[in-house]
């Protein structure tokens, strides 16, 4: 069998003049379309945030408080670790001083000095 | 119009000719990469559809592209990969049976004013539609296009006596298919 080579195909008249610029042309176009779906990503990003931001703000103090008590094991696993020291945490604070004032009280006492306290251990 | 595949890589290497360099792509290999396209999926308006993917397909690699191949095959093997996707989607589509996707390109070939073929050629070209496409790809390639196995092998990434097997086997199932009536 010898079956026939000839091509049998073919293609609207001025097919082959035209192609270059339509396929130029969808290139841009899907380049824009990308573009654009990268731009819609980075704007929806932005309005999650916001929105997230909005309800954090609106939230009532016990809300808050519950989310703090959510940390709470987290921020205990962090310094029973070892990975913050007790500075790490003060400096966090918005109230160092006091929080130290409270930290040395219980620890020590009421009427108790460190500096007591250290000159006992001595003996 | 023709380029030589060192001039359009250095168009398209320069961000101000490059847009010039991408239509000296096209210029040069769509007759070529269309035709090996449309002998695959049959309708025209898919292998325009597929050709145009092809190309724009290229221009978002070329960086990718290594010397060591010519463009033309560097293209070809695209076009493969998209006419086999694009092939195998239509098979995927559950509204669409592949039944009836194969049963339109047949269809297609003996009504379409875009087909010019005698009653032999036209019998061929249905014959060739029952190969599974990769087979019909492979006899496409060696007696459509006058590839050797070498260089099929290097677009395909087949052994040679793979290629050679497929396609005598492909030759066998036209003949008998063809013979039987």
């Amino acid at each position: 069998m010898t079956p026939p080579k000839r091509n049998i195909f073919h293609t609207p008249e001025g097919y082959f003049e035209r192609l270059p610029e339509e396929i130029l042309a969808k290139s841009h176009k899907k380049q824009h379309s990308a573009k654009q779906i990268y731009w819609y990503g980075a704007v929806a990003a932005a309005l999650i945030f916001a929105i997230m931001l909005t309800i954090f703000l609106q939230q009532t103090p016990e809300e808050q408080v519950d989310l703090e008590a959510n940390l709470q094991p987290e921020i205990e696993m962090y310094i029973n670790s070892g990975h913050w020291q007790a500075e790490d945490i003060l400096s966090f604070a918005d109230n160092p001083d006091e929080l130290l004032e409270e930290i040395i009280l219980t620890e020590w006492g009421a009427g108790e000095s460190p500096e007591e306290e250290q000159e006992d251990g001595w003996f | 119009m023709t380029y030589s595949d060192q001039k359009i890589l250095e168009l398209i290497g320069n961000p101000s000719t490059r847009e010039t360099g991408y239509r000296a792509l096209v210029l040069s290999y769509q007759k070529r990469i269309y035709g090996i396209i449309r002998k695959m999926v049959i309708i025209h308006e898919d292998a325009d559809d597929v050709t145009q993917n092809t190309f724009i397909k290229a221009f978002r690699n070329i960086q990718k592209f290594q010397s060591n191949s010519s463009l033309f095959t560097w293209l070809y093997r695209i076009a493969i990969n998209e006419s086999l996707n694009f092939l195998e989607k239509k098979k995927r589509r559950f509204f669409l049976p592949i039944e009836d996707h194969y049963e339109a390109m047949e269809n297609y070939l003996s009504s379409s004013h875009l087909v010019s073929g005698d009653y032999i050629e036209i019998k061929l070209q249905k014959a060739l539609l029952k190969l599974p496409d990769k087979q019909r790809l492979v006899f496409n390639m060696r007696y459509f296009e006058d590839l050797s196995y070498e260089e099929i092998s290097k677009i395909t990434g087949t052994s040679v006596g793979a290629l050679k097997a497929s396609y005598h086997h492909a030759v066998k199932k036209i003949e008998v298919d063809v013979q039987s009536e």
